[in-house]
């Protein structure tokens, strides 16, 4: 197995996070209580951060569990558009990389 | 004891020595100055608020007095302390009852950290409450000015004042700060004179303050739930136009408009979104016809 997809990610470290959303929006608010910093996040970005939330997960796992939870194909979920959403969390320093 | 119940003798008396104690809204505010027009401004603007016993212990401290050695007879100005800060520069000494409004404004937003403070107008019809929030300039005083006018209750035009334990809009009641064009434009509707005069003031345009009627007064301790959440923007030339928006965006809009939102971390996150759960619609709002825009606003509320 590749060092790639033994890296599983997970919420950076310290972090603790509150969400909100309103049902009919496709939108979660997450609040990052040591920064004070808001996030407006789409609902797939937000449901991918509470995934990780539960416990570090690798890239395929984040996938499988998404396609599950949403009854989504593969293909309407591809997987390059899930690691574009994990790179955009890591920037806001919200997740971090772990070696599994 | 309400401030109309004192002689003006006894007004300027108490505003030299001990300081005037009165209420606005939760607030108590002690206001001391030796100027014979904040004593005006108190018995003009103020003549229903309630007037509390010297001594009592008072959330805000505001001092008013004329400019130092030469400013007292050249150009006069008067120059406004809060507890021990002086937080604008020296204004014209005509300008000292906008000073009074400028510096309570000052000492809610920097003091009042119990409450989730945003930049705001807010006012109240068949128990919902109108937030229209938005940044200078965008004409909320305007708009707070002339639905007060069509019988709305008054909270503030500058200050949403949102309760922590369950995220209710509390009121202040305190007058409305009008600035330039927007004067005239009001006061050919104010059939009630509740509009003050014009004070000359060359940046601003000239200033009136526009006195909360009496019920918005009597009624200063009763809070309510917010209904609509507007976010209004005067742009010269724009027909009426109103864009529903999504509670998300316009959570990030109120918390970027707010004064202490991530000073209250956690808590200001979760009274936010507990205000905008009660909300039955929020908007963004253009216009340039005070008329059309009153109307609208009306019929939100019908």
């Amino acid at each position: 197995m590749s060092a790639v997809s033994n890296l599983q990610w997970r919420w950076a470290a310290g972090v603790s996070l509150t969400f909100y959303a309103w049902q009919e929006e496709p939108f979660v608010l997450v609040f990052q209580p040591a920064s004070g910093d808001t996030h407006l996040l789409d609902r797939l970005s937000g449901e991918v951060l509470c995934l990780l939330g539960c416990q570090p997960r690798t890239m395929q796992e984040v996938w499988q569990q998404l396609l599950a939870q949403t009854g989504l194909a593969a293909e309407e979920l591809p997987l390059d558009r899930l690691e574009k959403i994990l790179g955009q969390l890591e920037q806001l320093e919200l997740i971090e990389r772990v070696s599994a | 004891m309400i401030v109309s119940e004192c002689s003006p003798r006894q007004l300027r008396s108490l505003l030299r020595r001990t300081g005037l104690c009165i209420r606005t809204g939760p607030f108590i505010c002690r206001i001391q100055s030796p100027l014979p027009e904040i004593a005006q401004t108190l018995a003009d603007y103020y003549a229903q608020f309630p007037l509390l016993p010297e001594g009592t212990f008072a959330d805000m401290e505001l001092r008013i007095f004329a400019g130092r050695r030469l400013r007292r007879w050249i150009r006069p100005q008067a120059i406004c302390q809060c507890e021990d800060q002086i937080p604008f520069y020296p204004q014209p000494r005509g300008l000292a009852p906008a000073l009074l409004e400028w510096g309570l404004n000052w000492a809610v937003t920097n003091l009042a950290h119990w409450y989730l403070m945003v930049h705001g107008a807010v006012l109240e019809r068949h128990g919902k409450a109108l937030l229209l929030s938005a940044k200078a300039e965008s004409g909320k005083s305007t708009l707070a000015a002339a639905l007060t006018l069509r019988g709305w209750r008054l909270f503030s035009d500058e200050i949403a004042l949102i309760r922590l334990a369950d995220s209710q809009l509390v009121p202040l009641a305190r007058p409305i700060c009008l600035k330039g064009p927007s004067i005239e434009l009001i006061r050919r509707q104010d059939q009630q004179g509740l509009v003050g005069p014009t004070v000359a003031d060359p940046v601003r345009g000239g200033i009136a303050l526009v006195r909360p009627t009496a019920e918005s007064v009597s009624r200063m301790e009763e809070p309510a739930p917010v209904g609509w959440v507007v976010f209004p923007e005067f742009t010269p030339g724009a027909a009426t136009q109103w864009t529903p928006l999504a509670k998300a965006l316009a959570f990030i809009r109120l918390a970027d408009n707010s004064f202490n939102y991530s000073l209250l971390g956690t808590t200001g996150f979760q009274t936010l979104a507990a205000l905008l759960d009660q909300a039955q619609g929020c908007y963004k709002f253009r216009y340039s016809n005070l008329e059309e825009a009153i109307d609208w606003l009306e019929h939100l509320a019908d």
